[in-house]
């Protein structure tokens, strides 16, 4: 009914564990080397997260990391005021899709509303954000991230020289991972590394951190490195970018552009004198050096005759 | 061809083409190299910070030292170019900027950095771009103001490709690997200076002076007056202390001073910069203020400099007309009220389209004021003193740089609003466009009556036509607008004073290189 007064009331969340016989864990359907899972057995807990909020406040979502197989319980408590007509539909929601129709009934007496939603977990696909809806006036929400924990890094972006070594560490806070894959990106593919396929590469995995060590790095070492830390249900990691910077390779380019310069360079001065020598030479032959004011006022082509005669007289006798 | 002068060899005309164009191919990517590398080095600050642990402010210093040395040598170049020639300095003004930057990229500390990249760089850069006007404004005199705009377009055609370039170095190579190719094309700037041929005075060797008689008068005792003067120079050593060229041989021209319209635009320049480079520097900020999302608030920067490509050498063409020639200052002063009235205008645009159009407005008044500065300051003082006049324009004009948009950001940080900086800018440039309009127009008004007279006298006494020519007039009118009064009461003995330093300078010879101060592209009735 429109104009639905809610009262606010605080909500006190409170966690109810209650022991379920365990869910054993198919050791099969892994390739572990090492099944941890063995000294779990018999020890899977449900895990039951629950929201208690009132009808108008928009309360924080859960965050919810699982970690291992097994069952998950998520509820809602609404309070609302008795006044508050009934029935009202509730349903759950993961990523924005229905997946529980059920229409609930609710008890009107105590003022509280309740929705259980059971599930599961057993591998990725099961993670996402389940959200419990109340159709209320206005909707009443309580949102659950139900995730694999992830993985923390220092830097996701490292660049270092030619040269350096670079350690990359990964933390999965207090989660600890079954194992642990590096991997770098070749051509858009993951290419796993290990400490058995090269020797620049280094991998040292201790608990809830690892870390990889690249010894002596060279240009082709700019990639994204992924680091992903591995549970029963699945894996989460992350990608670092490293960039690994070359002085020595800029060298040739360098060095080209110098020659270009230079062949520039002289190719302008040798071409501005010759010009010039050019130049000189062809004035040398229409005037000779240590012209006299005479001589320049006599410049008739008189002078000038007077000049080659004498030289083809040179000639003449020389002949 | 000039006038022949009674006792005087006739100068060399500027050739206007030929060569000129490829000296102007110099002077372009000079332009460029000058004013785009401050801001192509700002793209490798981001990996300046990781690697050595400092703050944006601390990389950013780089580029200020660079502008600092470009505006701040202005008078040293001007010395050493007047002492050596300009090509001599631009091969070392090359070698300089590209040994910064390759010794930069081998700095282990920021201070290192400063000195290498910063200063020796930034000299080297300063040592190149002086020059190279210089020459420009020789190699050019009718089409000077065209060649004045194709070679300031350099300025935003390198702006917006040597930065992505820069970019790119740095994502392949690191800024160290960056910085040593970005050295290797400063060295570029030495292949700008190989191209700067000096034009030779005519009495420079024996190719010279056979070319000389053959374009002498017929008069023989013209002829006699140039040799006598040709072989009592040669059997001086040197020519250039001796006692009569002392005076026109200055390292330092500070007689410019003496020129009110030098003085006006210098002023009018410095209040211009105070106020010009702000609206860029902010717009993208402002931008991103309004709600504007990154990517397209760097967009606007890159409209700016798109327009201003085509603004300048357009406006250079529009210079060039016979219409505006003779009024360059006045155009120049329109250009700069135009560029204010863009920023008092746009000042409340609010939405992207507005922001566009202020970019593309400010684009275009932009690249008129930029293509235009050094015309008219080439056409206030001439080309004997433009060495020295840049030089000292360039220092002044740092201060302004240095005031101007720091204080901008301070207001922006003061006062949180965008809208009081763009009225600030505007009204800088308002106030310098009025002021300049107002001075030359108040000047020319007092001088016409005098140099009216002072003209016919200077005929009589002379008996020759002084450059009334209908190019010189052209070239002559900004700088005959203010005369000092010094000047102004005996315009006959400056006359003579004019032609006997002509006639000295032309007598001044350099013992090794061709390049002296001795021709005059455009005379000038009076200093």
């Amino acid at each position: 009914m429109a104009g639905l007064l809610i009262k606010q009331t605080l909500s006190v969340i409170f966690l109810l564990v209650s022991f379920w016989d365990q869910v054993e864990s198919d050791s099969s359907q892994y390739a572990t080397p090492e099944p941890k899972t063995s000294t779990d057995v018999g020890n899977h807990l449900p895990v039951v997260e629950t929201i208690h909020f009132s009808g108008s406040s928009r309360p924080k979502p859960i965050t919810v990391n699982v970690t291992k197989v097994t069952k998950i319980v998520l509820s809602c408590n609404l309070t609302l005021l008795a006044t508050h007509k009934s029935p009202i539909t509730g349903m759950w929601e993961k990523d924005g899709n229905k997946i529980d129709k059920r229409e609930f009934d609710f008890d009107q007496n105590t003022g509280h509303l309740f929705q259980n939603y059971e599930f599961d977990f057993q591998n990725g696909s099961d993670a996402g954000t389940y959200t419990c809806v109340f159709d209320t006036n206005p909707k009443s929400e309580g949102r659950f991230e139900v995730q694999i924990p992830p993985v923390w890094t220092k830097n996701m972006k490292e660049i270092r020289s030619d040269g350096d070594h670079i350690n990359l560490t990964c933390k999965s806070d207090q989660y600890i991972p079954l194992y642990w894959i590096w991997s770098k990106e070749v051509k858009g593919s993951k290419v796993t590394l290990s400490n058995e396929t090269e020797d620049q590469y280094y991998i040292y995995s201790i608990g809830n951190k690892s870390s990889l060590l690249i010894k002596s790095l060279i240009m082709d070492n700019t990639t994204y490195y992924h680091c992903d830390a591995v549970y029963e249900v699945g894996f989460s990691g992350l990608r670092i970018h490293l960039k690994v910077n070359s002085l020595v390779a800029a060298v040739i380019p360098f060095v080209c552009i110098v020659a270009e310069v230079l062949v520039l360079v002289i190719f302008i001065l040798v071409c501005e004198r010759k010009m010039k020598q050019k130049e000189d030479l062809a004035e040398g032959e229409k005037f000779p050096e240590r012209l006299t004011t005479d001589e320049l006022l006599d410049s008739t082509e008189n002078g000038a005759r007077h000049r080659k005669v004498e030289s083809a007289s040179v000639q003449e006798m020389q002949n | 061809m000039g006038h022949s002068k009674p006792g005087g060899c006739p100068p060399k005309e500027a050739p206007d083409g030929g060569w000129g164009w490829m000296v102007l191919i110099g002077c372009f990517m000079i332009t460029g190299f000058s004013y785009a590398f401050p801001k192509a080095v700002s793209v490798y600050f981001k990996e300046l910070m990781h690697d050595f642990h400092i703050g944006y402010s601390d990389t950013a210093w780089i580029s200020s030292i660079i502008l600092a040395m470009l505006y701040g040598t202005g008078p040293l170049c001007s010395i050493v170019v007047n002492r050596f020639s300009c090509r001599p300095v631009m091969l070392v003004g090359g070698l300089l900027a590209s040994s910064g930057m390759i010794l930069a990229s081998f700095s282990v500390n920021i201070t290192q950095l400063y000195l290498t990249a910063g200063v020796v760089t930034g000299l080297g850069l300063a040592l190149n771009f002086q020059p190279s006007l210089i020459m420009l404004g020789r190699y050019f005199d009718k089409k000077r103001p065209l060649a004045n705009g194709l070679a300031a377009a350099g300025s935003p055609v390198f702006l917006s490709a040597l930065s992505p370039f820069g970019q790119v170095l740095l994502d392949y190579y690191g800024w160290r690997g960056g910085f040593l190719i970005m050295g290797g094309l400063l060295l570029n700037c030495c292949t700008c200076g190989a191209v700067m041929r000096p034009l030779e005075s005519l009495t420079q060797n024996s190719k010279n002076k056979s070319e000389a008689k053959e374009m002498l008068p017929t008069t023989s005792l013209e002829l006699e007056n140039c040799q006598q003067a040709v072989t009592r120079n040669s059997t001086k050593d040197g020519g250039r202390k001796s006692g009569t060229n002392k005076k026109s041989w200055k390292l330092l021209d500070f007689s410019v001073f003496q020129n009110r319209s030098f003085v006006i635009y210098t002023i009018s320049k410095f209040i211009l910069v105070l106020g010009l480079f702000v609206p860029p520097i902010m717009i993208v900020n402002y931008a991103k203020d309004i709600g504007v999302p990154d990517t397209e608030a760097a967009f606007l920067l890159s409209i700016i400099g798109f327009i201003d490509i085509f603004a300048r050498p357009l406006s250079g063409v529009v210079a060039g007309l016979d219409l505006v020639r003779p009024r360059v200052a006045y155009f120049f002063s329109f250009s700069m009220l135009c560029n204010g009235l863009t920023d008092v205008l746009s000042a409340r645009a609010a939405t992207y389209t507005g922001l566009v159009a202020f970019c593309v407005f400010f684009g275009v008044t932009y690249g008129m004021v930029g293509a235009l500065q050094f015309e008219v300051l080439m056409d206030i003082v001439g080309s004997q003193k433009f060495p020295s006049a840049i030089g000292l324009l360039l220092l002044i004009e740092a201060f302004a740089v240095l005031i101007g948009p720091p204080s901008a950001g301070h207001l922006v940080d003061a006062f949180k609003n965008y809208k009081l900086i763009f009225y600030m800018a505007g009204s800088e440039l308002i106030l310098s466009a009025v002021f300049l309009f107002g001075a030359f127009y108040l000047c020319l008004k007092q001088n016409q009556p005098k140099n009216r007279k002072g003209r016919q006298q200077a005929e009589d006494v002379e008996g020759e036509t002084v450059a009334m020519g209908e190019n010189s007039t052209v070239q002559d009118y900004t700088g005959d607008l203010c005369e000092s009064p010094l000047d102004e009461g005996s315009l006959e003995q400056s006359l003579s004073r004019v032609q006997k330093d002509q006639r000295d300078d032309c007598n001044v010879t350099d013992a090794d290189s061709g390049d002296t101060e001795c021709f005059e592209q455009h005379e000038k009735t009076s200093l």
